[in-house]
């Protein structure tokens, strides 16, 4: 095929334009770019935020004086709740999101990310989900069992009210947002790069944001999981935490910490990210230990999995799993430390040059190392044992969130604010609002390590004089509002710079990475062609960059057949391998993410009969967005610039959405293994077991389940042969089809007649909850291949194209290996009880 | 290189992390399940307890898989280019996983178990 002739750098972008623009008005509904919907994440975190610091003030404003009458304890209770949720999960997570989302496909050379309607359908969902928090705040009905969520304090017995499953339904339902932003980072680090960008040349933020999104798919696993069972307890009373039927409320503990601590790294990890990005610019010198830093950053991923039940050192259990906890805690600083030395040592090795940036970067510093210090504190048993619950540890986790995240965004704020808007600012109130929230938050929070100190616990509504901790809460108080007063000022600061800030042409700090070498403000196409990066991508000319691809002399410097069109590369070498076609613009991603909504809302009124229908609709409209994907016609290898060509995606040997499903598999595995460890957790540890009624399965029909799911299996394989030797595939993925629906028929019999009551005994719920699984993968693995036979009749399929059945066939063998490990596990849990045939 | 070949590189990166992370839950579990069966009371020899041998030796098998990885590690030969950067970023980060095991579960050698 031959390549479109070249056209002028005007109609060429003028032919990207009409292609990849988001359509004014009710168009902007149907926004999938990248640089819109990073922009959208970025404003509504900022909005939660605000949200979430009006909250921080009323907490404050309680706690100014002793026996407050401010609000009351119930009141107060919902105010702590919500403004940790709110600042955890719908400020921190979703503004590291959206930045990545604006950022990382400008940095890796591509012009969008891997899976567009995925972003949007991220963002609505995360949308959605904080308005019903949000909106059960305004309504006095918001969670108050703290943001973590305790049980039994948040079971039915003692939060009967719709409080806690606000939390637990809208949570789990931001939590798609995360998951599919973790998914889609993955991806496009790996495969969507400018040509030549091989491992080794990556920009350092890709290194940062490439392990954080892994912890995010095997750390929000956990909380999912614990979600789902709290939720099954507090609906339909299966005793997963209650220590009267055998279940245990440190289970809960255990699958919170297990993400929530790996949340605080991966709260940091982007901001340390976006630090390493603007010091070699301010420095103007390449980071120093490139090598050393990568290598930290995967110590510092992995070792966060090992520090979770720092938060648990109070609840008794044996010395010596103490000491793993505890020196693993300490261990963490290091790796961290090593980051912190290395961004020193680029400050010295360079010239630097102070700007606003740096100044913020300053406040880092000092803020974050304080942080790390009282986290070496905390590490250690004995002192954490003093601690524990007091307002030192607020102190602590504020100094390293807020100096571990906030004062990096806002550095990254200033950063990289001129290249969205395309002004800069005369930075007048930017100083002032940082001594403001400088001196404000060390006032407000700096004083929290000395009433901690003298004993005062987190979550108290009042406190009696005699406590003699009034003035150092006033001053706490006091501080309080003169951060908040800096924020304003910040606010004021960026929209003075949106909206009156001087025009500039390209790159006002002199940057070395190829964001910069867009257009500012960038078009949606991002670069008018793709670059061919021959240095490390954090340390390249990109003025030189950007005439050349403004120009339409780097790769895909033409529009074809109206197509979006972006690279693919080899995840090693960086080579192109296949052209990625990204989905138009479509108001799909809106309606699934109300579609879920839906379904999130009917359980919250327990209309779970009805959320059938809503849930339903959903698949539809998921299975619906394939439609447009894919051809009816094999293309071959297509031209891609500079005399070289190469496969559309679904040709391709290794797609995006073949990794993707990977990586969701292995989310899914995470799910899985989290689930068997609280199985085994609560026959080994909780109380009030053995069961007073022991389960013995048939075992006849576990083994009829088994040989089905491995049937499936090898249906979808033999499908997939068939397709390679141009045969119709169809009698097998009918076959899959009906292996899978007899999986989920023999599991419901099995439920049915052997676990008739799953709300006698944890022994029966965790047996429903591992059959639950298997019968939803047999579902889902139905769904698929019967999904196998539509794209085959609408000759969706060849040798060349079985992109579908490929992934398809990935579902088959996970559903069947973690089928038959879950129909093991349900045979073990019995006989470890003695429930034998 | 292949794709799946690429992938099996990159997982390099992680091997010295996961044999920490799998000394974390061998040996928590270890504890855990010695501690419910009560193998600190069942004596062996040199007064040493069937909880501490076993997590003793849970504890060096790990650290010598960890070694072992390092070594070869040292050995593979890359001069130049994408593999032979992720060999050396493997390298840094299987050192500082056989630090992390020794440290993080020397505890194993002298602290009350259960």
């Amino acid at each position: 095929m031959d390549q479109p002739s070249p056209s002028s750098p005007i109609k060429l972008h003028h032919d990207l334009q009409a292609i990849w623009d988001t359509k004014p008005g009710w168009g902007r509904l149907s926004a999938v770019n990248h640089t819109v919907l990073g922009k959208r994440f970025i404003i509504a975190a900022f909005v939660f935020f605000a949200i979430g610091g009006v909250l921080a003030m009323l907490i404050r404003a309680q706690l100014a004086t002793p026996r407050s009458a401010f609000v009351g304890p119930d009141i107060y209770n919902q105010l702590f709740t919500m403004h940790g949720t709110v600042m955890m999960f719908l400020f921190a997570i979703p503004m590291f999101e959206g930045f990545a989302i604006y950022l990382l496909p400008k940095m890796l050379g591509a012009r969008d990310m891997a899976f567009p309607r995925l972003t949007a359908y991220g963002f609505w969902c995360y949308v959605f989900g904080g308005s019903i928090l949000i909106a059960a705040l305004l309504l006095g009905v918001a969670p108050d069992s703290g943001w973590f969520m305790y049980t039994p304090l948040s079971s039915s017995t003692y939060s009967p009210g719709i409080n806690a499953d606000i939390w637990l339904l809208g949570i789990t339902f931001v939590e798609i947002s995360a998951l599919s932003a973790a998914i889609e980072i993955t991806v496009s680090i790996l495969k969507l790069r400018a040509p030549g960008m091989s491992i080794d040349r990556l920009p350092i933020m890709a290194w940062y944001l490439l392990v954080t999104a892994l912890m995010m798919l095997f750390g929000f696993p956990p909380l999912i999981l614990g979600s789902i069972l709290l939720e099954l307890e507090r609906a339909f009373d299966l005793p997963f935490f209650d220590p009267v039927r055998g279940g245990d409320s440190l289970l809960w503990q255990h699958l919170f910490w297990l993400f929530g601590h790996p949340e605080v790294y991966i709260i940091f990890l982007p901001a340390a990210g976006a630090i390493s990005m603007m010091i070699p610019t301010f420095a103007r010198h390449p980071l120093v230990g490139y090598r050393a830093i990568i290598a930290a950053i995967i110590a510092v991923g992995f070792l966060s999995f090992g520090l979770w039940v720092h938060h648990m050192f109070a609840i008794g259990i044996p010395h010596l799993a103490l000491a793993f906890f505890s020196a693993a805690s300490g261990l963490v600083a290091i790796p961290t430390g090593l980051q912190i030395f290395a961004w020193i040592a680029t400050l010295a090795s360079g010239r630097p040059r102070f700007d606003v940036p740096m100044l913020y970067l300053a406040g880092f510093f000092v803020i974050f190392v304080i942080g790390g210090l009282t986290g070496v504190m905390l590490a250690m048993v004995p002192f954490n044992l003093q601690a524990h619950d007091t307002h030192f540890v607020v102190a602590h986790l504020h100094y390293v969130l807020v100096g571990g995240f906030v004062f990096p965004m806002l550095a990254a704020a200033y950063y990289w604010l001129p290249h969205i808007t395309g002004r800069v600012s005369d930075h007048k109130l930017s100083v002032p609002a940082f001594w403001l929230i400088f001196g404000g938050f060390n006032m407000t929070f700096f004083l929290m390590h000395l009433t901690g100190l003298l004993g005062m616990p987190r979550r108290i509504a009042s406190y009696p004089p005699e406590a003699k901790w009034e003035w150092l809460n006033l001053l706490s108080s006091v501080g309080s509002f003169l951060m908040a007063i800096g924020f304003a000022l910040f606010v004021v600061d960026i929209i003075l710079q949106v909206r009156f800030g001087k025009a500039f042409r390209r790159n006002p700090w002199g940057a070395r990475s190829l964001e910069w070498a867009t257009p500012t403000p960038p078009p949606a196409y991002a670069f008018a062609s793709l670059p061919r990066v021959q240095s490390r991508a954090d340390w390249l000319d990109p003025e030189d960059h950007a005439v050349k691809l403004a120009a339409g002399r780097g790769y895909l410097g033409f529009a074809r057949y109206g197509w979006m069109e972006t690279l693919g590369v080899g995840m090693i070498e960086g080579e192109p391998d296949q052209v990625i076609v990204l989905p138009k613009p479509t108001i799909l991603p809106l309606w699934t993410g109300l579609a879920t909504g839906a379904i999130v809302l009917c359980l919250l009124f327990k209309a779970y009969w009805l959320a059938l229908l809503p849930l339903a609709i959903t698949v539809t409209l998921l299975l619906s967005w394939t439609r447009t994907t894919g051809a009816q016609s094999d293309l071959g290898p297509l031209p891609i610039g500079h005399g070289q060509s190469a496969a559309v995606h679904w040709e391709a040997e290794r797609p995006p959405s073949w990794w993707a499903m990977v990586f969701t598999l292995g989310a899914d595995a995470t799910f899985f293994a989290s689930l068997l460890f609280g199985c085994v957790f609560l026959a080994l540890i909780a109380p009030a077991w053995p069961p007073p009624v022991v389960v013995s399965p048939s075992y006849g029909l576990l083994a009829l389940a088994a040989l089905l799911m491995i049937a499936a299996a090898i249906y979808g394989r033999l499908a997939l042969r068939d397709l390679a030797r141009t045969r119709s595939p169809s009698a097998w993925l009918g076959l899959c089809a009906l292996s899978h629906a007899g999986v989920c028929a023999v599991v419901a019999a099995v439920i049915a007649s052997d676990i008739p009551d799953p709300t006698l005994h944890a022994h029966h719920a965790t047996l429903f909850a591992i059959l639950g699984y298997a019968f939803l993968h047999s579902g889902v693995g139905c769904i698929l291949a019967l999904y196998g036979v539509q794209r085959q009749r609408h000759g969706k399929l060849s040798a060349l194209r079985s992109l579908d059945l490929r992934i398809g066939s990935l579902w088959h063998d996970y559903a069947a290996v973690a089928g038959v490990v879950a129909l093991l596990a349900v045979v073990a849990l019995c006989w470890s009880v003695g429930g034998r045939p | 290189m292949g794709e799946v070949a690429s992938g099996k590189r990159l997982l390099a990166l992680a091997a010295g992390f996961v044999i920490w992370s799998v000394a974390f839950v061998v040996l928590y579990s270890a504890l855990s399940i010695g501690c419910r069966q009560g193998w600190s009371d069942v004596h062996l020899l040199a007064g040493l307890s069937l909880q501490r041998v076993q997590l003793v030796a849970l504890y060096v098998l790990h650290l010598l898989a960890g070694l072992g990885l390092v070594v070869f590690l040292r050995r593979s030969q890359f001069t130049s280019g994408a593999a032979a950067f992720l060999q050396t970023v493997a390298f840094y980060a299987a050192i500082a996983a056989v630090f992390s095991t020794a440290f993080t579960f020397a505890g194993t050698l002298m602290l009350t178990p259960c």
